[in-house]
């Protein structure tokens, strides 16, 4: 009995992310918890996995991924990586969304492609300043007159975001402009409160229109 | 200070138990002041934090015959930030310094104000909420489930509305009997909770610690290594920052909350007025409008109380004082001591007062932040923004606390630009010497001269600093405060706050620097001085020796200078024996040059010695070079 390339690679993707972000090493319960599959259903295949020499499975049901196996799921985790940057950041789609594409596009993509994306992604050409180089094509909150309700893309600012983040400017918020003067500076209303921006603060907003 | 803490030990002494103390904590602009002074009336102690330049308000009550002191916490949007303020209550609450917390929340943004108590949740500290602001909320048509509410965060939650004092009474009972650490708790994003196990797993931290590690804060050192070494990745998969996803999570859970506990979001109606006061076409004008009325009312009713002050005091105090048989030293010292009094309640209170009277009813009115917002860009030329435009309007009223003001400015190269214009902006004192002076003896025109001078060097000099000020510029984000009828007691309270300030670290120097003049007068120190300056003053500002000797006690306090001048001159008719022309430089370099030893006090405080020097000589020869350049135009 053989399995899909795309499961296998998804399981190995997911056990390279799980022994990064986990001090302990990953178990079968884990695993599925991750993957939302029932533990007999992971352990199955875990089974096969094993045959084809991508990890072992030690006692108390840890498992351990072989050279082989984290060769293959480092890659895959990588490509889902760009790819959802690619698509979130460059190309302006909903996070969630794009990760979900990703996950689909991850197993077909071809290493070079992946690899001149991600060129493409730290240093495309263009002018203007810094921040806006590197996301050329998403609006900022500049871009858009009074009245315009926005969802919020992404945040770089400068000097920090945490006061943004805490009034409630981070990605996935829903915002509205209310006011804008001739030099920029906007109001905007963010969780029915009214907060006034600088215009180098508005431009470090990336926003797209709802 | 003194009897507090002998108070307080006797306390501990007789009942074997440290005082209660209970801290008042939420958003900016939920009412948590109107509340504290509602619970503690009278009495109020204000004191820096240790080690912070941030005020605490401290008010004791009783409550069933024993007492408890209550600590109004300074309102901030969170407890994870790097404001001094919010580093200051994070301190606070860490250190264990209040037994209860009360939280209060808004209700009209019960959503955003969840954030914050969210985290304060975090802290695990007995808590009460007080869900204020409800009858605005009613107004809005937004219900709360209250039972609902309190179930959720598992603490006890009482429905307020501070204007009407409803409910304002139950707070203290409940926080006493009923106040224990909430229920609630965020569900991080799984790579955070992942990273806070990790950290916990390698080294014993809490739960709270290892979260604020990986935002980078805390003190425990090891931690924050730890995390260092786990957040590129977690940044790198989210592409976004820790803080960014933390914050996210919070304000997930607090949207989750409030939607459970309150009927949907509805569209917030605009108010009209507020669209105008913040439009494109209306707004500056308005501002302009309402800051040159304040001004200008501030001017006439001071000018009228002055009178009746100093009348007052006249015939009161230093009438009486030189009718008695004393030698000429302390005769000299005592009306030295005196004139201080006069000079400070007299002359400045009356001016000052009035000031934050205004500014106070446009700050409870929520007016300032719109103001700030309007001026952003006017405020961007000058190297600043619109924030900066606050300490500039506080320093019309005296340079003491608005420099203080400076404080809220978040960068250095901000702070150092605000320390230079705010102390060239002329304060009540330097508005008595051109009304008393140039308005009485040379004309109203040429006394609106001097101001549109020296604000016009304000804007030159701003427009220099902004360029040649090392450091990042950081814009502007600021909540515009709901409009709101101001209430007028508190405008009072908050008028009186902050001239305590005046009160209290300008008028003491005031105090101590008329002695000391009062001292050289005497040793004679007036005439050697005089002789010596004679010839420079004569050929490069065009006056008479004693002149720049008044000038010079300018600088103890700015509108000495005046009195100094009709004291050596000898005469109150200053016509007599000076020019038009000499009045008027007399009046533009007592205008400019060097701020008042209070003022220059206050800057070390804020900014240290080297720029409080800068800003001293600065002034200094800006005040002697405009003063020989008008000196030469008028030749």
């Amino acid at each position: 009995m053989s399995m899909k390339t795309s499961t296998r690679e998804d399981f190995l993707e997911a056990l390279c992310v799980l022994s990064r972000t986990k001090s302990n090493i990953t178990t079968i319960d884990d695993l599925s918890l991750y993957l939302s599959l029932s533990p007999v259903e992971t352990r199955n295949q875990l089974g096969l996995m094993e045959q084809q020499g991508d990890l072992h499975i030690q006692p108390e049901d840890r498992v351990e991924l072989t050279e082989q196996g984290s060769h293959i799921g480092c890659r895959v985790m990588r490509k889902h990586q760009v790819l959802e940057c690619f698509l979130s950041e460059i190309l302006g789609m909903d996070p969630g969304t794009a990760s979900e594409e990703a996950c689909v596009l991850e197993h077909d993509i071809s290493d070079e492609a992946v690899e001149r994306l991600d060129r493409y992604i730290k240093r495309p050409g263009g002018r203007g300043f810094r921040m806006q180089r590197r996301w050329p094509h998403m609006p900022t909150l500049l871009q858009f007159p009074e009245g315009t309700e926005l969802k919020i893309l992404t945040v770089k600012c400068p000097g920090g975001c945490q006061r943004l983040s805490d009034m409630g400017i981070f990605p996935g918020e829903r915002i509205k402009i209310i006011h804008t003067l001739n030099n920029k500076a906007v109001v905007i209303q963010v969780k029915g409160c009214d907060i006034a921006l600088s215009p180098e603060i508005a431009s470090c907003i990336f926003v797209e229109k709802t | 200070m003194r009897y507090r803490t002998l108070s307080r030990d006797r306390l501990v002494y007789l009942r074997g138990e440290d005082i209660m103390r209970l801290g008042l904590i939420g958003n900016p602009n939920v009412g948590k002041s109107l509340i504290f002074h509602q619970l503690t009336g009278l009495g109020v102690e204000v004191s820096n934090y240790p080690g912070t330049t941030v005020d605490l308000m401290r008010g004791n009550l009783c409550f069933q015959n024993e007492r408890l002191e209550l600590v109004d916490l300074p309102g901030i949007y969170s407890l994870e930030g790097s404001s001094p303020e919010e580093e200051m209550v994070r301190t606070f609450i860490q250190e264990k310094e209040a037994e209860v917390l009360i939280a209060v929340l808004d209700a009209t943004h019960l959503e955003r104000n969840l954030y914050l108590l969210l985290q304060v949740a975090e802290y695990g500290k007995p808590l009460v909420v007080v869900l204020n602001l409800m009858d605005e909320a009613a107004k809005k048509g937004k219900e709360i489930d209250i039972e609902r509410i309190s179930a959720i965060l598992g603490v006890e939650v009482i429905p307020a509305a501070a204007i009407q004092g409803k409910n304002i009474s139950g707070i203290i009972p409940a926080a006493l009997s009923r106040a224990h650490p909430p229920r609630v708790q965020v569900q991080y994003d799984h790579h955070i909770e992942a990273a806070i196990r990790s950290i916990q797993s390698v080294h014993p931290v809490t739960r709270l610690q290892a979260l604020q590690a990986l935002q980078g804060i805390g003190s425990d050192a090891e931690a924050v290594e730890l995390a260092g070494a786990l957040t590129p990745e977690i940044e790198e998969m989210h592409r976004m920052s820790v803080s960014q996803i933390i914050a996210g999570n919070r304000h997930h859970c607090a949207h989750t909350i409030a939607r459970e506990v309150s009927q949907e979001r509805e569209e917030v109606k605009r108010d009209t007025l507020d669209s105008v006061l913040t439009s494109r076409r209306w707004g500056p004008i308005i501002l302009a409008t309402t800051l040159l009325s304040i001004l200008i009312a501030v001017f006439l009713i001071g000018s009228f109380l002055e009178e009746i002050l100093v009348q007052l005091f006249e015939t009161v105090v230093i009438t009486p004082f030189l009718a008695l048989p004393l030698d000429a030293l302390p005769q000299q010292m005592g009306l030295a001591f005196l004139l201080a009094l006069q000079a400070g309640l007299g002359i400045a209170f009356p001016f000052i007062f009035t000031f934050y009277l205004f500014i106070s009813l446009l700050e409870d009115s929520g007016y300032l932040t719109r103001a700030a917002f309007l001026a952003d860009r006017a405020m961007h030329r000058l190297g600043m923004h619109g924030q900066g435009l606050i300490p500039l309007i506080l320093g019309f009223g005296c340079n003491v606390p608005a420099i203080m003001g400076i404080r809220l400015l978040r960068t250095r190269r901000e702070r150092v630009i605000a320390s230079f214009l705010v102390s060239m902006v002329p304060c009540s004192a330097r508005t008595v010497i051109i009304a008393g002076i140039v308005a009485a003896f040379v004309g109203i025109a040429a006394a609106m001269s001097i101001y549109f001078i020296t604000l016009g060097l304000v804007i030159v000099t701003g427009l220099v600093l902004s360029r040649i000020t090392p450091g990042e510029q950081y814009g502007m984000i600021l909540e515009l405060a709901p409009l709101r009828v101001p209430r007028i007691s508190n405008v009072f309270a908050k008028s009186w706050y902050r001239i305590r300030e005046f009160l209290f670290i300008a008028m003491p120097l005031l105090i101590v620097a008329s002695l000391v003049l009062g001292f050289l007068q005497y040793a004679g120190f007036f005439d050697l001085f005089q002789q010596a300056i004679s010839p420079v003053s004569e050929s490069v500002l065009g006056l008479p020796g004693y002149a720049a000797t008044a000038l010079l006690f300018g600088i103890l306090r700015k509108e000495m200078a005046l009195e100094t001048l009709v004291i050596l001159a000898g005469t109150a008719d200053l016509s007599t024996v000076l020019s038009g022309g000499q009045i008027y430089v007399f009046a533009v370099v007592s205008v400019l040059f060097i701020p008042c030893i209070s003022t220059i006090g206050v800057l070390a405080r804020v900014v240290g010695a080297r720029i409080t020097l800068l800003v001293s000589l600065y002034t200094l020869i800006l005040g002697i070079v405009i003063g020989a350049l008008i000196n030469m135009l008028i030749k």
